[in-house]
């Protein structure tokens, strides 16, 4: 896909936040609301108090990662604000976040699932199908992202 | 081992030992068996590879954008 120099300044922003804020849906949704799995339970599963609470510490050293990313985010966002001649399309915007999430989806998935095997989407059945569509889901956000940005550039310039 | 991986895990000990610490000793009952338990088993945890689960995945996404953010500049400037 062929970027502008005017593109450039909110599709970095939106990849940067979409990494940021899409860690923060695997914490937030995964690990809290459906309680599917947490950052370390291949290794401690989480059955008793203290594996939950131990569970619960690198859970928020992820999080707190996925804050930093995304103070960057916003960082890139403003810088763009500040710059001259930037594309204001909300187009380019969501689709560098979709694309952003994917691919942490993609490289956290290949990384922690398949490579280090910390935990798994659902954990109480390993490594499982849902392992694949979670590459797949990243993969697919992915490609959506970069088709919405692409048809963003199109937009006028405000 | 190598040298820099026995030091980042020196460090981070270091750190998430004496904020703990430090914890425990503001409140009497986050020392208590589970507490201590607790401690222990983030001790145990705290490996090259707990740290490379954590940190690599946003490493590597971060690389990766470095990357295409590059390539993009490089193939601009290719007469």
């Amino acid at each position: 896909m062929k970027m502008r120099h005017e593109d450039r300044p909110l599709l970095s922003a939106g990849l940067v936040l979409g990494v940021g804020m899409g860690g923060f849906v695997d914490g937030i949704v995964f690990h809290q609301i459906f309680q599917l799995h947490n950052m370390l339970s291949a290794r401690r599963p989480a059955d008793t108090l203290t594996n939950l609470e131990i569970n619960m510490v690198w859970d928020g050293l992820f999080h707190l990662l996925t804050w930093t990313v995304t103070l960057v985010g916003i960082g890139l966002l403003f810088r763009a604000a500040r710059a001259p001649g930037v594309n204001w399309s909300a187009r380019l915007l969501t689709g560098g976040m979709l694309a952003g999430w994917g691919l942490f989806n993609v490289v956290e998935g290949l990384i922690d699932h398949f490579l280090l095997g910390v935990h798994h989407v659902v954990e109480r059945l390993g490594l499982s199908i849902w392992d694949y569509a979670f590459l797949a889901s990243g993969v697919l956000l992915i490609i959506l992202g970069l088709g919405l940005a692409g048809s963003g550039k199109a937009e006028a310039i405000r | 081992m190598p040298a820099w991986t026995r030091l980042m895990q020196w460090v981070m000990a270091c750190g998430v030992v004496s904020a703990l610490s430090a914890v425990a000793r503001a409140c009497p009952s986050c020392n208590s068996q589970r507490a201590r338990e607790v401690r222990d088993g983030l001790m145990d945890d705290l490996s090259p590879q707990v740290l490379a689960a954590i940190g690599l995945p946003f490493v590597v996404t971060a690389l990766l954008l470095l990357v295409m953010h590059h390539a993009r500049r490089w193939r601009r400037s290719r007469p």
